[in-house]
């Protein structure tokens, strides 16, 4: 490092010292430590050597950057809260507990759990009937005028029903999305890896959710977009898990009575990771890849018993989806029928140790393709965030992409007439348009499908059923439809897809081998269509363990298992050196504060003075009302530190600390007290106190009502409640040189929702919430990596 | 019992077979008692001839000449029609063995070694009937007992397909220069008289067809689909009859508005649609955070984007 350069940095450091003057006592200790590490900088570009050229060119790039969504936190989402809340009334309660009841709750768990897994199947079976239906009936009429049209001079007939047809259909999907429920728009993953991290999406989990995405779905699919059910029915396996085990629904005011003992964040969450693997269950006929799906983007509150009983859901939700799909094939119990998406056995798998080479080269193509697709779409959903806000217009633009989506196939049908003699009797009748009798036109026969029919196709047609213009074609054209389909208005699962993609690079690949190499065996081009399949999805998603098994069971071939790692493994590597991964991508955009696995590198210098929040607001453990109210309603805050030897009108001690700490009070309590008029004034209060039950709180779980709704009389303004018995005594504290890692694992571990920092005479000196930890973060660009914070933004 | 003798006495050796492409069923009369028995069974009179030895003789014999059938009915392709009375035959003495569960004859000749001939020879010949689908090409087909005879109905679509067909064959053999021999290569004649004449035979074999493929789904008998193949590439390749055209102005038309729709969307949304404005929320921090890490003249970009 040059000597400038230590220079310029040291200047840094003092620069930081003087903004802190006011606050000496707490900052000294920090500054020296800062200084010893002072290697580290957390300047735009430098961990590794370089010295930033001039203050300008770190300025310029700074200027841009609050204009980019991604680095603003989103303040309208909220933590869910895994902690128990240990007050008195709690303890009361599991004193009273007894064995029965400890054994039907255990009962109760595993009971919902299949039916998760049940509905999920139900649900997936339905979504993938309707679709069929849909499209078979579309798919039929435009066929019967291409048929018809082909020798009469009307080609345009055909044409115009089929962009009038796809634009029709989604246009239903996009009004259910924007107009029903816009959280149902999309694949739903990230949203559900999200709630898995701890977040409180708005609306993520409802049941006008689940039918807005259901249905947008079918319409999204059968109205002929580059889309996928798969990331869907994952979205409407949790929501379900969510319903289910709530045994009421709010929304229609209904309440079964039955497991509220389940009405909690942290019981919640457990069945909405069983639901998402239920989903995965359904959508891929994968039960394993849906138990891994649910540990890799949720795996931070795990445990075996928990495993065991999310790999019953999803179990049952492929056994459920196998008897139905058996009645609806015709052989009535016959189960060999797993998965909405079944890729199709490879009978014939054989791979050599010589092809894994090519194997690699395949990933970094699938790595560097993936990057670009994340990259395109990137700049495509900043452009719609900024610009394509009002419904109508989302809905407007879902509608041009459905038919954009059918010009293109009908375009590359009309000019690319690649025929194909017809070999033997499949599934639909092909379409011949301009091939003579006896041939039919295979690019119609990629287009004329499903997605997932499409898939098959390319996995198990035979060598020579495709020519190359067609794939290449194809592959081009389906990309950046893909591309620009993801981020529209409508559920779309992102799966299908970029396997499609993949598959067709992959096979135009298999085909590049067999003209090489003519005459061996080893160039079987369905082969490497899943392996582009593989890569395509990997460079996208960026999935690893999950994904690698997922396509392993749907393929239902172990032995292909090793060079799907490698590609995948291969494909993430050399995307995320470009970009994220397109969910957490979207994650970032939303401005989710989501936490990582691991805290940011770089962090341990940073203490609880730098992170937490400062000027406290707390309460007494006899607090006035008329303050609990006004508190409630100016801050927007959810956990409340309970202290003593506090007083709000010294506004000279508040600089430096808030009183003694006794617990925590969330928002909810509060207004629940409020409402319940638990006021020490109160006439018949010990009589209220003797009736008051820890399922009091509850049963307003999850939604609470505002503190506007709550009537409050001046006169019982000025009562005082008294919080101890409600309070949680023994919160989550850390002191205030804890590091940002050691606070970052705390809350990442243990699903926490608030910390409360405290100093050496235990006096409230901050809080730390999720915002002000996720605020923090590590941005690797091209090999580099460096540091920066967040900003919280209203939107 | 009798029906295998009768079967025994028809001679191994096929002298000239002679099968029409169109279909000619296989005859028995067709095979002339010429030459004797130079086998081992020739040997051993009939009637003190071994259960079990005689069994193999009358397998052996009944499916080579199945296979015999298979080999000349295969181009063009009509094993259904033309090998329905060699297949059941063999099968049947198959079946008849199987079913003798218990007598050792059975065990003798079917599970008394590793390759197991008998089984691999019938599974066989299953396996090419249900591979051509022949089954659907017949109503019913059954083998009477004691003479030995096989009588089998054709289902109506087939016979009715088989009227159609040769209707085409006819017109066309019947309209000058459209009498092309199949499968010769490299002959590309128009013949527009042929394709106008006979038009109305075409479309109508092709409707029924069409009507065969969704009533039996998908499970067409092969010989059906070889005949309207055949008819297919007869009217399509070699006549040049197929005239598929598109019509190019309407279509490049329509695609060109709808390209022009995106990009109309997307430059209007960017010209009138109101950018969405972010504020910033102002952190409660012991100590202002961006204002840590950057340079000097952070500051004030960071104050410039709140307020704006």
């Amino acid at each position: 490092m040059t000597d400038g350069c230590k220079q310029r940095m040291a200047d840094t450091e003092d620069e930081r010292k003087p903004l802190l003057t006011q606050k000496n006592y707490v900052e000294t200790t920090l500054t020296n430590r800062r200084r010893n590490t002072s290697s580290v900088n957390f300047a735009d570009n430098d961990i590794e050597s370089d010295c930033p050229s001039s203050p300008d060119v770190t300025r310029s790039s700074e200027e841009t950057e609050p204009e980019s969504p991604e680095k603003l936190l989103s303040a309208k989402f909220e933590s869910l809260d895994y902690d128990v809340c240990e007050n008195s009334l709690y303890l009361k309660e599991e004193k009273k507990k007894t064995t029965q009841e400890i054994i039907r709750k255990e009962i109760a768990r595993w009971f919902v759990s299949l039916l998760i897994g049940v509905l999920t199947g139900l649900i997936a079976c339905f979504i993938d009937y309707m679709i069929d239906k849909c499209s078979g009936v579309k798919y039929d009429y435009v066929r019967e005028y291409v048929n018809k049209c082909v020798e009469n001079f009307c080609l345009y007939t055909p044409f115009l029903l089929w962009v009038t047809f796809n634009a029709g259909i989604v246009m239903f999907g996009a009004i259910f999305t924007a107009y029903g429920e816009p959280m149902a728009a999309g694949s739903g993953i990230p949203q559900i890896k999200c709630y898995l991290n701890g977040i409180k999406i708005p609306r993520v989990v409802r049941i006008k959710t689940l039918i807005c995405k259901v249905l947008g779905v079918i319409c999204a699919v059968a109205g002929g977009l580059a889309v996928g059910k798969e990331g869907p029915m994952i979205h409407s396996g949790a929501v379900i898990a969510a319903g289910v085990s709530q045994g009421r629904s709010t929304t229609f005011g209904i309440d079964f009575k039955v497991f509220e003992y389940f009405r909690t964040d942290k019981e919640k969450r457990d069945f909405v990771s069983g639901g998402a693997a239920a989903g995965v269950a359904a959508a891929f006929g994968a039960p394993v890849g849906g138990v891994l799906f649910s540990l890799e983007e949720g795996a931070s509150f795990w445990n075996q018993g928990l495993t065991w009983r999310i790999f019953f859901a999803s179990m049952s939700s492929t056994f459920t989806l196998n008897v139905v799909q058996s009645y609806i094939k015709g052989n009535e119990w016959e189960l060999s029928n797993p998965g909405l998406i079944n890729f199709g056995k490879f009978t014939d798998s054989k791979y050599s140790g010589f092809e894994i080479p090519i194997f690699i080269v395949m990933g970094v193509i699938g790595g560097l393709l993936g990057a670009l697709f994340n990259q395109i779409n990137y700049m495509l959903t900043i452009y719609r965030m900024r610009y394509v806000r009002q419904r109508w217009n989302q809905v407007f633009e879902a509608m041009i992409v459905a038919a954009l989506t059918a010009t293109a196939g009908f375009v590359s049908i009309y000019f690319n007439n690649d025929c194909e003699p017809m070999k033997e009797s499949s599934e639909e009748a092909p379409v011949q348009f301009f091939c003579d009798d006896g041939q039919y036109s295979s690019s119609a026969n990629i287009f004329f499908h499903t997605p997932e029919t499409s898939v098959k196709n390319l996995f198990h047609d035979q060598a020579g059923s495709y020519d190359i213009h067609t794939l290449g074609f194809y592959t081009l054209v389906y990309f950046f439809l893909a591309c620009w389909t993801y981020g529209l208005s409508v559920p779309s699962g992102l799966f299908i897809p970029c396997i499609l993609i993949g598959a067709a690079w992959g096979r135009l690949a298999g085909i590049f081998f067999d003209y090489c190499f003519p005459d061996q065996d080893w160039t079987d081009p369905g082969k490497y269509a899943l392996i582009g399949a593989a890569a395509m999805l990997g460079g996208v998603v960026r999935m690893t363990i999950s994904l690698t098994v997922i396509m392993v069971e749907a393929t239902g071939n172990v032995s292909y298992g090793l060079p799907i790692m490698i590609v995948l493994m291969v494909a993430k590597w050399v995307g995320d050196f470009f970009n994220e991964g397109i969910y957490d991508m979207h994650v970032h955009l939303q401005g989710v504060p989501i936490l990582g696995w691991e805290p940011p590198a770089m962090s341990a210098n940073i203490s609880a003075t730098e992170v937490m929040s400062h000027p406290v607001v707390v309460f007494r453990t006899k607090e006035n009302v008329g303050r609990i109210i006004s508190v409630l309603k100016k801050e927007t805050h959810h956990g409340f530190p309970v202290v003593e030897d506090y007083d709000p009108e010294d506004s000279f001690r508040q600089q430096f600390s808030f009183g003694t700490f006794h617990g925590i009070i969330l928002r909810e309590q509060l207004i629940t007290l409020l409402k319940l008029k638990v006021f020490e004034e109160n006439p018949n209060i010990h009589e209220i106190l003797r009736n008051m039950k820890a399922s009091d709180f509850r049963d307003t779980y999850p939604r609470f009502p505002p503190i506007q709704q709550i009537s409050i009389t001046p006169s019982e303004r000025k009562m005082t409640i008294d919080l101890k018995p409600f309070l949680n005594q023994a919160p989550f504290t850390v002191s205030d040189n804890a590091s940002l890692p050691r606070i970052f694992h705390l809350f990442r571990a243990l699903g926490l929702r608030h910390v409360v920092v405290i100093d050496k005479k235990h006096q409230v000196i901050g809080m730390v919430t999720r915002k002000d930890l996720a605020r923090y973060k590590i941005w690797r660009h091209h090999g580099q990596i460096s540091m920066e914070e967040l900003q919280i933004s209203h939107s | 019992m009798y029906g295998f003798l009768h079967f025994l006495s028809l001679s191994l050796v096929l002298p000239q077979l002679v099968i029409g492409y169109d279909g000619q069923y296989y005859d028995q009369s067709s095979f002339r008692d010429e030459t004797g028995w130079t086998d081992e069974a020739d040997n051993s009179s009939a009637s003190i001839m071994d259960p079990c030895q005689a069994h193999l003789i009358y397998f052996a014999e009944s499916a080579s000449n199945f296979t015999n059938c298979l080999v000349m009915n295969s181009r063009p392709f009509r094993l259904c029609e033309g090998c329905v009375i060699p297949y059941k035959k063999a099968t049947e003495i198959y079946q008849t063995l199987f079913d003798k569960k218990g007598d050792n004859c059975h065990d003798k000749l079917l599970r008394s070694d590793r390759i197991q001939a008998l089984t691999l020879v019938n599974n066989n010949m299953k396996d090419v009937w249900t591979n051509a689908d022949c089954e659907s090409c017949f109503e019913s087909i059954d083998e009477d007992k004691v003479t030995g005879n096989v009588n089998f109905t054709l289902t109506k679509d087939t016979v009715l397909f088989r009227k159609y067909y040769n209707t085409f064959r006819q017109c066309l053999n019947a309209t000058p220069g459209a009498n092309i021999p199949l499968l010769s290569p490299g002959i590309n004649k128009t013949n527009d008289s042929a394709c106008i004449v006979c038009k109305q035979n075409y479309s109508s074999l092709n409707a029924h067809y069409e009507t065969i493929v969704s009533e039996t789904f998908q499970r067409v008998c092969m010989d059906v689909i070889d005949m309207m193949n055949y008819s297919r590439l007869t009217w399509g390749n070699e006549l040049q009859c197929s005239h598929r055209h598109g019509d190019l102005g309407p279509v490049l038309g329509i695609t060109f508005v709808m390209c022009m729709l995106p990009a109309i969307f997307y430059i209007s949304n960017r010209i009138f649609g109101a950018a969405q404005e972010k504020s910033i929320v102002t952190q409660k921090r012991l100590k202002m955070p961006v204002k840590d890490y950057g340079s000097r003249q952070e500051q004030n970009v960071s104050s410039n984007s709140s307020s704006s």
